[in-house]
C-alpha cells in the first residue's frame, strides 16, 4: 500500500474520526446508565457491565465495532502520514462528538460559549497543522 | 474516588500515546503488499499490531471507567496532554521531524481540547 495518495490518507483520517466519534457517543450513552456506587475494586465495575440491559451490551458491542473499524482506517491513513502530523487530526472527534451531544437527544448536553471557543482554537491548530505542513512541504504534492 | 479516576485517566493517556506508535510501526508490515485485503492480512500478523490493539483495549477500558467515575463534562482535562505526550514519544522513539508549525498546531489543538473539555 505504498501508492496511497495524500487525498486518500486524509479520506482515512476523515472517516476514522467519524467511526471514532460515533463509537465516543456510543460509550457515554452506555455509561450514563452505570451506577458507579462507592466501590473502588473493578471487581464491582465488571459486575455494574455484565448487569447491563442486552440493549446496552448491543450498543456498547457496536461501539467496539466502531472502534475497530476506525483504528483499520486509521493504519492505513498512518502508512502515509507521520503519527506527530495524523494524531493531533483526531481531536476534531471532540467536535464532532460535542456537536452531536448537544444536538441528539438522550446525551442531555448544552452548548456553551467556553466549549464553542475550545471547538474555534482547535480548528485554527488543525488548520495551521495541515496548511503550514503543505507550504512548507511542497515535495509531498508530487505523488497526491 | 476522584484520585482513581486521575489514575485511570493518567494510564489511558499512556496507552493511547503507545498505541499510536505501535500501529505507525505496523504499517511497516504492508508496505510492499498490494491491494486492500492482502494489506490488512499482512498488518494482523504484524507483532506491532497486537500491541497497538492490546494497548487501545486497555485504553478503551480505563477510558469508560474514567467516564463512570467523573462527571462526562469533567472527564476531560487530561485526556488533551495525549497531543502532546504522543508527539514527544514519536520524536523520541520514530524520529520524526515536528516541524514549528506543527508543534504550533499540536500546542493550539491540546489547548483547544482543554478548554472544550474544562468547560
Amino acid at each position: 500500500m505504498s501508492k496511497l495518495s495524500t487525498k486518500a490518507a486524509a479520506a482515512l483520517v476523515g472517516l476514522s474520526v467519524i467511526l471514532s466519534a460515533a463509537a465516543q457517543l456510543l460509550f457515554r450513552y452506555v455509561m450514563q446508565n452505570v451506577d458507579p456506587g462507592t466501590g473502588i475494586s473493578a471487581g464491582h465495575w465488571f459486575v455494574e457491565l455484565a448487569a447491563l440491559p442486552g440493549f446496552f451490551v448491543v450498543m456498547l458491542a457496536l461501539g467496539i465495532a466502531f472502534y475497530s473499524g476506525s483504528m483499520l482506517a486509521w493504519i492505513f491513513a498512518l502508512s502515509r502520514f507521520d503519527v506527530s502530523r495524523a494524531y493531533p487530526l483526531l481531536s476534531l472527534s471532540y467536535v464532532l462528538v460535542y456537536v452531536a451531544a448537544v444536538a441528539l437527544p438522550g446525551l442531555h448536553e448544552t452548548a456553551t460559549w467556553s466549549k464553542f471557543i475550545g471547538v474555534m482554537v482547535i480548528v485554527a491548530g488543525v488548520s495551521i497543522l495541515s496548511l503550514g505542513e503543505d507550504s512548507t512541504r511542497p515535495a509531498r504534492h508530487t505523488d497526491a | 474516588m476522584n484520585s482513581l479516576g486521575y489514575v485511570f485517566l493518567s494510564v489511558t493517556v499512556a496507552l493511547t500515546a503507545v498505541g499510536q506508535l505501535a500501529q505507525k510501526l505496523a504499517t511497516r508490515s504492508f508496505s510492499d503488499v498490494d491491494g486492500v485485503l492482502p494489506c490488512i492480512r499482512a498488518m494482523v500478523r504484524s507483532r506491532p499490531f497486537w500491541l497497538a490493539a492490546v494497548c487501545l483495549g486497555l485504553a478503551m477500558l480505563t477510558w469508560l471507567l474514567s467516564l463512570a467515575v467523573f462527571e462526562v463534562s469533567r472527564a476531560y482535562p487530561l485526556l488533551s496532554s495525549s497531543f502532546v505526550v504522543t508527539a514527544l514519544m514519536s520524536r523520541w522513539f520514530l524520529h520524526e521531524r515536528i516541524s514549528l508549525y506543527r508543534w504550533l498546531g499540536i500546542g493550539l489543538i491540546s489547548c483547544g481540547a482543554a478548554i472544550m473539555l474544562v468547560a
